[in-house]
């Protein structure tokens, strides 16, 4: 392993992993929103 | 009939169904052969731009249409691209948003069946190779029994004396519809909710096992972990002057994140009126990575090459993605002593798992279809669309010889009419509705604002790219596609196959445009949506 494949593997997992963990935290503190109500479409 | 919306339960349910369609085979499989091949690390560069230029913008535009079209009470890809895009033209193009996930389930689910059968043979009999062989013999043993296994050598599975592989799809294809009739909250939710957990367990214990195997044989110093990830991760940069690289990089992107496939914009379809798009698009994306780039970059190729060594990896690299998940890694877990079973079956139900989360995902987007175009309740469009699969995966199972019938399907569908419906549904969301439209409506409840830069991305560069990406990988395989059509009968019946679903399709989208004009439905998308 060269010091550049360790550079591409620690920047390419930091980087997935970054976003995968800021996206789930902000995901994750928002409050869900009460469903719509049911709706009927396509009466025929 | 009347015919009654279905939601998400959750956000984190839908974000997890949509990453769960896009985590397949490929992430484990396919992405670090592609690494490998095309400069290691430095493939991470092209990978990671593709990402960001056409991936998550075409998400994000799938996302948008889908949540829009679901407003106007529309589930399918013909009914909502023919309101982003403006009346007939499109709604009879996205009937390829049906027709593609509905073909490539009739392959799908029988490699998943494969998945399964493996995953059986190592949690009961301990694998498909004598342990105790050489590696010569056991590479030999991989590969004789996985010809058998999926009928390679002759047509008729069940001539072929491989009834287990047809008793594996049964069961496969049973789950996947018990699921899917269950429905989008109470089926595909619940089983997403605990299957992608329970595959990022599979391949966390997989993963620590690969990474704690040092240097196995002490006689092999040069064969061990740090080695192994140095084949996958060091970079060639002479391999980003090759436009070959590029093209690699974007087709693995594109394939990976399942866009252009017709199931976001339908799972998208079943959100509620004012739910963050962009968050979630960009959520499930990035968990499509995480599985891809964490899992897929550090466990096939490492555990390979600690075991078979540099020449052995680079023939499983050539092997491609069935070569180097059905042949060489039962060689690798005979290698890894008493644990290898428990590895093997553990990694074969990940697999599994990854597949059944994709394959779920291929037979909503029809059930759905054809509900809201025949006007059908779930019992009796399920019933239709089991017929319809029936016939389709028999095929593929018995024309199983050289996996030609399955090889035609995944070229011409699975992989050209993708690129087609991705240029439409790029062309309706960014030309037709409108760029400033679109990005109005995708902010509405978003929780993150996009940067304003990718307006400009998802108007120019995206279709731009895409449409280098397709013309340069259509010059490069169409004519190979076409002899092969031309000199195999095989591959004209995989053909004649898809015309005759496409006919299908393509008279219910008829119906249905009459039953929705009837209704008073904006089929048109002439009134914006409340």
């Amino acid at each position: 392993m060269t010091p550049a494949g360790w550079i591409f593997l620690i920047a390419s997992l930091g980087f997935v992993w970054g976003l995968a963990l800021w996206c789930f935290y902000r995901v994750l503190i928002i409050r869900e929103e009460p469903p719509d109500p049911v709706r009927k479409f396509h009466s025929a | 009939m009347a015919q009654q919306t279905q939601q998400w339960g959750t956000r984190v349910g839908v974000i997890l169904a949509v990453a769960g369609s896009a985590v397949g085979l490929g992430n484990f499989l396919r992405f670090p052969g592609q690494a490998a091949a095309n400069g290691g690390g430095a493939f991470m560069i092209p990978y990671f731009v593709a990402l960001l230029l056409v991936g998550i913008p075409i998400g994000w535009a799938e996302w948008t249409m889908g949540r829009y079209g679901g407003r106007k009470g529309f589930h399918s890809a013909p009914a909502i691209l023919g309101v982003i895009g403006g009346g007939a033209v499109a709604r009879y193009l996205g009937s390829v948003g049906v027709l593609i996930p509905l073909a490539v389930s009739f392959y799908y689910t029988y490699i998943e069946a494969w998945c399964l059968g493996y995953a059986w043979h190592y949690a009961v009999n301990g694998g498909v190779v004598n342990a105790a062989a050489p590696v010569a013999e056991q590479t030999q043993q991989a590969q004789a029994f996985y010809t058998n296994f999926i009928g390679a050598t002759d047509n008729g599975v069940l001539a072929a004396g491989s009834f287990q592989t047809f008793v594996f799809w049964a069961i496969t294809f049973s789950v996947n519809i018990w699921l899917v009739y269950r429905g989008i909250s109470k089926g595909i939710e619940r089983f997403v909710s605990f299957a992608m957990p329970a595959m990022a367990v599979c391949a966390l214990i997989v993963l620590i096992r690969v990474l704690t195997l040092g240097t196995p044989n002490p006689a092999l110093p040069d064969q061990n972990v740090i080695n192994g990830l140095g084949y996958m991760w060091n970079p060639n940069f002479s391999e980003l002057g090759d436009a070959q690289t590029w093209l690699a990089a974007a087709g693995q992107i594109f394939f990976s994140l399942s866009v252009g496939f017709g199931v976001i914009i339908n799972y998208a379809s079943y959100m509620k009126k004012k739910d963050d798009v962009v968050l979630s698009g960009l959520t499930a994306s990035a968990t499509n990575e995480l599985f891809e780039v964490g899992f897929g970059g550090l466990i096939t190729l490492t555990a390979a090459f600690v075991f078979l060594g540099l020449s052995g990896t680079a023939a499983a690299v050539a092997g491609g993605t069935f070569g180097l998940g059905f042949n060489t890694l039962p060689v690798v877990f005979a290698q890894m002593g008493a644990i290898g079973p428990a590895i093997g079956a553990i990694w074969f139900f990940m697999l599994f798992l990854a597949a059944i989360t994709s394959s779920i995902s291929m037979y909503q987007p029809s059930l759905a279809f054809f509900e809201e175009s025949l006007g059908w309740d779930r019992r009796r469009a399920t019933g239709l669309l089991i017929a319809i699969c029936l016939v389709g995966s028999f095929l593929v199972m018995y024309f199983s010889r050289g996996s030609i019938f399955l090889g035609t399907i995944d070229d011409w569908v699975g992989t050209f009419l993708i690129f087609v419906l991705a240029m439409v549904q790029l062309i309706c969301f960014s030309w037709i509705f409108g760029i400033d439209r679109g990005w109005k409506e995708a902010h509405d409840g978003a929780h993150i604002r996009i940067p304003r830069i990718f307006k400009f991305i998802m108007k120019y560069v995206s279709p731009v790219y895409l449409l280098a990406v397709f013309a340069t990988f259509t010059v490069q395989n169409l004519p190979i596609w076409i002899s092969g059509v031309a000199s195999q009968p095989l591959a004209q019946g995989a053909l004649a196959l898809i015309a005759a679903v496409t006919v299908l399709l393509l008279v219910c989208v008829r119906i249905g445009e009459k039953r929705w004009r009837a209704a008073g439905l904006d089929l048109d998308g002439r009134i914006p949506a409340e």
